[in-house]
């Protein structure tokens, strides 16, 4: 027998002798090759220490009924996540969320279009957000109504007196 | 499917941005705004309650803030009619170019110390122009016989405190 491990076959015989799966003449025929090729025999030691670890496990007791227990506790499982289970009850069964990138998209870009082009966001030009009212600003009217007072363009009522002064 | 998706997407960003009036795009004209109230500071100061305007008058010196407060009482004892010519002048002459306001207090101030026949004959002249459409007023302005009738220096005067005059 050449080196199973030379001529490519080697990781199958071995997985297959440490499960004991070769038949009898193959299985001599592989031992005395280990005899003789450090290699295969380290390989084929390796195999068997997993199948006799495997063979130490305890195997642990399953009820009868564990497939119908699993299968019920996946159901509960999934009619407790509210937003999922709402959402297979109402969306077709054939629905597909690939769509919803793009219109996901074109709500962002109008949602994003109103944002900049809101009156809400334009600086307030309300009376709160001026500044309080200067003496000076009265002066400076009373200054002008001076002025424009001696121009002289008054109503009927005026044209009786006419000081050049307030 | 996944085209007619994006289509539809697409559409419905193109058509909601291209209607008209959408997201600042071209309005409909406003309506023509109704005459104002025009509120000078001096009628916001009259708002204010007196605790208000007492502790704005305190910010002046003494004197200063006597002669504030002789002003504003012959303000408010000018009939109302007057009262409200002075707000629309005002209201013009805030409304012109900043340039411009300096220029028409320049040729206010240069009105005041013309002598007293003079200043009488730029009053007539403006009580004139006061009535007309700001056609007629460019046309008297450009007219020979308002040449004739006044100095370069007056016909400046009378053109910068024509622009004050409300409109009509």
């Amino acid at each position: 027998m050449g080196c199973p491990v030379e001529d490519g076959t080697g990781a199958e015989l071995i997985v297959a002798y440490g499960a004991r799966k070769l038949d009898p003449e193959q299985e001599s025929e592989l031992e005395r090759h280990l005899t003789l090729c450090p290699s295969c025999r380290e390989l084929a030691q390796a195999q068997r220490a997993v199948w006799s670890a495997l063979d130490a496990w305890p195997s642990i007791a399953v009820s009868p009924n564990f497939d119908q227990l699993v299968f019920h506790r996946i159901a509960n499982e999934q009619q407790r996540t509210p937003f999922t289970g709402w959402l297979r009850r109402w969306l077709p069964a054939r629905w597909s969320w690939r769509p919803v990138v793009p219109v996901g998209a074109a709500c962002a870009a109008l949602i994003a279009a109103f944002l900049l082009k809101s009156p809400v966001l334009q600086p307030l030009t309300s009376s709160e957000n001026q500044p309080k009212l200067q003496i000076e600003q009265v002066e400076h009217a009373l200054d002008d109504m001076d002025m424009l007072k001696q121009l002289g363009v008054e109503s009927a009522s005026e044209k009786a007196h006419s000081p050049e002064k307030i | 499917m996944r085209l007619s998706w994006l289509s539809v997407a697409l559409a419905l960003v193109l058509g909601l941005t291209a209607s008209p009036g959408a997201f600042g795009g071209p309005k409909a004209p406003k309506p023509p705004k109704a005459a104002k109230n025009v509120k000078t500071p001096i009628d916001e100061f009259m708002r204010m309650s007196p605790e208000e305007q007492q502790k704005a008058l305190n910010r002046l010196p003494p004197e200063q803030r006597r002669r504030f407060q002789e002003r504003l009482q012959r303000f408010n004892q000018l009939p109302a009619a007057q009262q409200q010519t002075l707000r629309n002048m005002y209201d013009r002459l805030n409304q012109l170019p900043p340039e411009r306001q300096q220029a028409v207090r320049r040729s206010m101030n240069q009105f005041s110390r013309e002598p007293q026949d003079r200043r009488q004959a730029m009053r007539q002249e403006l009580k004139g122009l006061a009535p007309l459409p700001a056609e007629d007023r460019q046309a008297r302005l450009a007219s020979p016989e308002f040449r004739e009738k006044f100095s370069e220096k007056e016909q400046g005067i009378i053109r910068d405190m024509s622009d004050v005059l409300p409109p009509r």
